[in-house]
């Protein structure tokens, strides 16, 4: 309906508009009536072409309908009949070929055998379904080899977990997949071990007991390891973390390295001295940051922990830590 | 003369032992048991088959060759089969259309439906009315079907992975046939495995006639599937676009079903089928082999041989845990060195003796190395290499087996019989040895410790508890003693297979 009086009306005021032309008044007088029925029509004819139009082109509202006017204004008869022509064409005769031959390739066998979408269980449906013993084999094979294929502390846990499971199949798999994981820290380890012996001089230690923190801790985050074991590795880290120090007491990231150590073993004040320290060699503000908030939380002082949180606004946006600091600062 | 040429030949047998890289090269449970058996029929001529993958993985003979083991010969997969000269040539169509069958077949198997033709050696050595190796070769038709089965099935984009994965795999088939073609005759076979043993006592049986009778101590398909998963040496050529990681990767997946297949066409072949307890047995009967033919036959020791052992035990146990079994992933000797590492908190004196050869993966054996030197335990770890039970019993305070996958273990039967506790993983039947398994077994008490496999703080809390409280020791020592000399004797087991021979033979 709105359609049809846009028309009428833009039809009367053009038609109006070129009678005004012709007619026996002042020049300017015609001239000022011609415009300003040409102005109306132009207007609504604007209107019934952009509401004429299909959905998925009407985009940009005030852009299409400046476009419209812009014809019909500037275009008088002639913009208007050539938009409402242009408009009758696009909507009700032209037909679009459909071209078969980009969709009708057909898909190599390959692809269709394993075209399925990826199961996209996420972390906690790959727990649920090996955690259900009662669900079919290939199931529990799946949601094993896609937890195998991620990496991380929480991927380790659920490999762990799955080498108890009741399933050989299920468990074998699982063993091999945990076992893969720690071989490379664990050669890394013993190669270290051999250099550090026939290393001569403090530089060439120090590189050494540097690498050999760094992996036992490596083991110990991605949770390679349970227990007394976990334990062990933790005060192996320690303490070649300890005699790198010695050597060279300066390097930040080393420092940083101490401090998380001491965090996980519930030391607070030599991890809060660790960490400083750190920010004093030159550690950035944003590394230290979330250790010095987790201390603050140990001890339960909320407020320079939230003070830690609001100085570093971007540190909701980092993995790991976001979350934590989202909660806090609201 | 080199050690093969002065091997015993004969021009028939009674029972002819088919042997995957095991007796007489590799020493180890089963190659123990295979001795054993020969020992305990010396009114039987037997022969032996012993199938290695190239000669230069296997050092000298490890057993004394027994009287009445009249003929023995090797052949090796990857050395012997000459290739023959390239010309092209159009390949048996019917031949080929058998194989497309099978391959048919491989998706809905069923072992008592296999195709009659493929069950002789004649189809793969008569290029007129089979397809012979020069066929699989050569042939227009292989190429052809090569071509055709990686279209429809392969989800690998790359054609030369898969074109050189089928050879390879394929390719001892048809040295197996030719040995079963030439192997002296024999009244019966007996393959100790499924796997390549098993698919030449199968094509021996259809081509012959005789019984095979199967006894399986691991389940091969299981254990090869642990080493295909293990392996780096098999491609994934997808990339990110055609990869699913819930997937096992094509390859690895082909090579598993391979196995699967030709453990089908032995369990189909065979008639016994024997196990040494009754989960292994149901496993078999899901990857194919008929009830009725399943049996279930525990192995027994010689108890003498080991029981004057007893009298030279301490009143307390010795700092010592030994673990008794090859230096490779399936016995998981990471773990054993891990727990060793949390007993040497406690017992910081504690020794842990790894008695194995190390030759069969010796890359396994350096990672071990690696370990021990990791947890700062190298003193403590002590690679002794294959030994004599005998020679290491009385100085073992307990027995360990970390494996992942085991059968019933000579191993724990060996150290029970020496009154040695043991603790081991809860695989195969190492529970049902440990705790024992029924109203009258369980009454007997628990020789050790049952852990989960992996988990070496669950196997040093075990064996710590028995290394330092010797009268649980004492009690846990008592109970191996009863347990072994009451279920697990070699009599018992040698009865049973005398029935089974018999049977077989006549």
């Amino acid at each position: 309906m709105i359609r049809v009086v846009l028309l009428l009306v833009g039809v009367l005021c053009e038609n109006a508009a070129l009678k005004t032309l012709f007619s026996q008044q002042p020049v300017w007088t015609r001239l000022f009536l011609f415009f300003a029925f040409h102005l109306v029509a132009a207007v609504f004819l604007a209107f019934l072409l952009r509401l004429s139009l299909p959905r998925q082109a009407d985009t940009k509202k005030w852009g299409t309908l400046a476009l419209f006017f812009s014809f019909a204004f500037f275009i008088p008869i002639f913009g208007c009949l050539g938009m409402l022509a242009a408009l009758i064409y696009f909507r009700f005769f032209l037909q679009f070929d459909a071209r078969p031959e980009f969709f009708s390739v057909p898909m190599t066998p390959f692809m269709q055998e394993s075209g399925g979408p990826a199961a996209g269980m996420g972390e906690g449906g790959a727990w649920s379904r090996l955690r259900s013993e009662s669900l079919p084999r290939p199931m529990r094979l799946k949601a094993l080899l896609a937890v195998g294929s991620s990496s991380g502390r929480n991927a380790s846990r659920l490999l762990q977990f799955a080498t108890s499971d009741n399933d050989d199949e299920i468990r074998l798999l699982a063993f091999n997949l945990t076992d893969q994981r720690g071989k490379v820290i664990n050669k890394g380890i013993s190669e270290s071990l051999t250099s550090l012996q026939e290393a001569e001089n403090s530089d060439k230690r120090l590189k050494h007991y540097r690498k050999l923190a760094f992996s036992y801790w490596e083991l110990v985050f991605n949770d390679l390891a349970q227990q007394d074991l976990a334990e062990f590795y933790l005060s192996s880290a320690l303490s070649y973390a300890v005699q790198a120090l010695d050597i060279d007491g300066n390097d930040p990231n080393l420092l940083i390295l101490l401090g998380r150590l001491h965090l996980r073993k519930g030391n607070i004040e030599e991890a809060e001295q660790a960490i400083n320290s750190a920010m004093n060699k030159g550690a950035h503000r944003d590394r230290v940051v979330p250790y010095l908030a987790e201390l603050a939380f140990l001890r339960r002082d909320f407020v320079t922990m939230k003070s830690y949180f609001e100085q570093n606004p971007l540190l909701r946006h980092k993995p790991g830590i976001g979350p934590v600091a989202q909660f806090w600062m609201g | 003369m080199t050690p093969m040429d002065s091997f015993p030949k004969s021009n028939s047998v009674d029972i002819m032992l088919l042997l995957e890289g095991t007796f007489p090269y590799v020493s180890g449970g089963v190659s123990n048991w295979v001795n054993q058996i020969i020992l305990a029929f010396p009114e039987y001529r037997f022969g032996a088959v012993f199938i290695g993958s190239t000669r230069g993985d296997y050092g000298e003979v490890k057993y004394d060759i027994p009287q009445n083991l009249v003929h023995l010969e090797c052949h090796y997969l990857h050395d012997e089969l000459a290739m023959p000269a390239i010309r092209p040539m159009a390949g048996n169509n019917s031949a080929f259309e058998t194989v497309r069958r099978i391959h048919e077949w491989f998706l809905h198997p069923d072992p008592t439906t296999i195709d009659d033709a493929l069950k002789t050696p004649d189809f793969y050595l008569d290029s007129n009315s089979g397809a012979s190796f020069e066929q699989f070769l050569y042939s227009k038709k292989s190429w052809e079907m090569i071509c055709d089965l990686y279209q429809e099935r392969c989800s690998d984009p790359s054609f030369v992975d898969y074109f050189w994965t089928v050879r390879n795999m394929h390719t001892p088939i048809w040295l197996l046939a030719a040995i079963a073609k030439q192997l002296i005759p024999a009244r019966m076979y007996h393959s100790v495995s499924t796997g390549y043993a098993g698919f030449l006592g199968a094509l021996l049986h259809h081509n012959n006639g005789r019984p095979l009778l199967l006894s399986e101590h691991g389940i091969y398909t299981k254990e090869r599937r642990i080493d295909i998963f293990s392996s780096d040496w098999i491609q994934d050529n997808r990339n990110a676009l055609q990869k699913d990681p819930t997937e096992v990767s094509y390859y690895r997946d082909l090579w598993i079903r391979f196995f699967e297949s030709i453990g089908r066409f032995c369990y189909g072949a065979a008639a016994n089928i024997v196990s040494l307890y009754e989960e292994a047995r149901e496993r078999e009967i899901n990857d194919g082999a008929l009830r009725e033919r399943t049996m279930v036959v525990p192995n027994g020791i010689n108890i003498s041989r080991f029981a004057t052992l007893r009298r030279q035990r301490p009143d307390s146990p010795p700092q010592v845990l030994t673990l008794l079994g090859r230096v490779v992933p399936i016995k998981d000797i990471k773990t054993f060195i891990r727990a060793l590492r949390l007993v040497a908190n406690h017992l910081p004196e504690v020794q842990g003796w790894i008695i194995g050869p190390e030759n069969e993966n010796p890359e396994y054996a350096e990672e071990c190395r690696a370990l021990a030197e990791s947890l700062h335990i190298a003193s403590n770890v002590r690679f002794m290499g294959f030994r004599d039970p005998i020679e290491i019993l009385p100085d073992t305070g307990v027995m360990v087996l970390s494996s992942v996958s085991e059968g019933l273990p000579l191993a724990i039967l060996e150290a029970f019989a020496a009154g040695i506790p043991v603790v081991a993983t809860d695989v195969g039947a190492c529970r049902q040895l440990i705790l024992g398994h029924g109203q009258e077994d369980e009454a007997i008490g628990a020789a050790g410790g049952v852990v989960s496999i992996n988990n070496p703080h669950d196997l040093a809390k075990e064996a710590l508890q028995l290394l330092e409280n010797p009268p649980l020791w004492k009690r846990a020592s008592q109970a191996a003693i009863t347990r072994v000399e009451r279920f697990y004797t070699e009599q018992q087991m040698f009865a049973n297979y005398r029935q089974l021979y018999q049977r077989g033979i006549e």
